[in-house]
């Protein structure tokens, strides 16, 4: 990674706006996330004061994934009702420093989910979910012609564009045969379902990857792997063991919370088949980190081990194969 | 000379970074990769005692498996490396190249049609391997 400096990145933006920027109060803040480095600072411009994140695409690690969909997703959610930063500045070219980044502007709240572990749940936590779950069914009732950045799919072919993607990059990535995970991938392909509509599925929606103030869900963020598909993809996802605030938020009371606002139910079987995908997504996921630590193409340890995760989602496969129950 | 033992000083550097270099460390990248380091050093140490059991157990349930879904086992699938004399590389290829003979019966249009009973024997083998490869992990990120 290049270096993040305070005078090349004014530069960028004095560019972008036409009139001088000025960056103070730079600095590296602390995250869990492997592809994108965020930064804090403030932009000055025009009498204008503002506190932004930026967040600079970081070394190879679990995905590769270009800043440009996620940014211009982000743009087109403003002031749709789902809760996102305001987009600002986008650089993909990695003109200011070398590195690609974009910006938004700051939002109140914390990503902390230690809160989720709580063993009688918390009041407020759930009522974050329930926003959640509101907020996932005004991301899917957005009219996918206006995310024309993104590449189009239909209902027929929605899930099956999903599982060509994965397992191409499962193929590629492992290290070893992996037999549960080919055989779970002959049981989708066996079984694929046909979405209602088309939707902008987030990707990556859980806790963790949103921010909440208090009792108030403020911002969804990390919208790396967005696309066009199946609303349900998000539902498989969104409550799996390792995020899940069950404790606080039954998963059955945030299926109402969603269905009542998206007016209609999600049926079983169609859920089913996107927690089987969703744990081959997540599994692959770790195998492309430990990948890319043995091509060595990150030095980050946090990567080197991450295949040893996939055991405990091939479990998961196997109990949901078996007619185990949702989340 | 026997004492300390590798494993015992690999568990010991683990206990060593984790009482007094882990919380002297800022949170951050820094932070992370001892966190990692000590994970992976534990791993190693367990890997060092229970490695070759573990491939001993599942090269035996792979035979078993691959000869009642794929027939009678030829004799380069059915005679398993000495881990004493041809080392423990070779006990990890011969282990691998089962599991790929697996993953292949498992493949859409593999050698073997695959009714519900052929199903069941499957999935039972891979519900065992699973709990196997459970076992064997010590992910440094739920400790």
């Amino acid at each position: 990674m290049s270096e993040v400096r305070a005078e090349g990145l004014a530069t960028f933006l004095s560019e972008q706006e036409g009139r001088p920027v000025t960056v103070g109060e730079l600095q590296r803040i602390s995250s869990v996330g492997n592809a994108r480095e965020p930064w804090l600072f403030r932009a000055t411009w025009d009498g204008r004061d503002e506190r932004c994140v930026m967040l600079v695409k970081a070394e190879a690690g679990q995905l590769e994934t270009s800043l440009g969909p996620e940014f211009a997703t982000i743009a087109a959610l403003d002031a749709s009702g789902v809760p996102v930063p305001p987009a600002r500045w986008l650089d993909e070219a990695g003109a200011a420093f070398g590195s690609a980044f974009f910006v938004t502007a700051w939002v109140p709240g914390t990503a902390d989910t230690r809160v989720l572990r709580k063993p009688d749940g918390d009041p407020a936590i759930a009522a974050v979910a329930r926003q959640l779950a509101v907020a996932a069914a005004r991301l899917h009732a957005q009219d996918p012609a206006r995310f024309g950045h993104l590449t189009p799919t239909t209902p027929e072919t929605a899930a099956v564009d999903q599982l060509d993607h994965w397992e191409e990059l499962f193929r590629r990535q492992r290290l070893e045969p992996h037999p549960g995970l080919v055989y779970a991938l002959r049981w989708l392909r066996e079984r694929l379902p046909r979405a209602e509509r088309v939707s902008v599925v987030h990707g990556d929606l859980r806790f963790g990857n949103l921010l909440y103030d208090g009792d108030r869900l403020t911002a969804l963020v990390d919208w790396e792997m967005v696309h066009l598909g199946d609303p349900v993809e998000d539902l498989g996802w969104v409550y799996r063991s390792l995020w899940s605030p069950s404790r606080s938020l039954p998963f059955e009371e945030f299926l109402a919370v969603y269905a009542a606002e998206a007016g209609r139910p999600v049926e079983r079987e169609h859920l089913r088949w996107y927690e089987v995908f969703n744990e081959i997504k997540h599994s692959v996921i770790s195998l492309t980190g430990t990948r890319s630590f043995a091509d060595r193409a990150t030095t980050s340890l946090r990567h080197a081990d991450r295949s040893a995760t996939v055991a405990p989602f091939v479990r998961r496969i196997l109990e949901l194969i078996e007619g185990g129950p949702s989340c | 000379m026997l004492n300390p033992s590798v494993i015992d000083l690999l568990v010991g550097v683990a206990d060593g970074l984790r009482a007094e270099v882990l919380d002297a460390v800022e949170p951050g990248p820094a932070r992370d990769q001892v966190t990692a380091a000590i994970g992976i050093v534990r791993r190693v140490a367990r890997a060092l005692t229970g490695l070759v059991p573990y491939l001993m157990a599942d090269i035996g349930d792979l035979q078993a498996t691959l000869g009642l879904l794929d027939g009678p086992l030829d004799a380069a699938t059915a005679t398993c490396p000495d881990p004493a004399t041809e080392g423990l590389d070779a006990l990890i290829a011969f282990d691998l190249a089962l599991r790929d003979r697996l993953a292949a019966l498992a493949e859409p249009g593999g050698a073997v049609d695959l009714g519900a009973a052929e199903r069941r024997i499957l999935l039972d083998a891979l519900g065992r391997m699973t709990e196997r490869d459970a076992g064997l992990r010590l992910s440094p990120w739920e400790r």
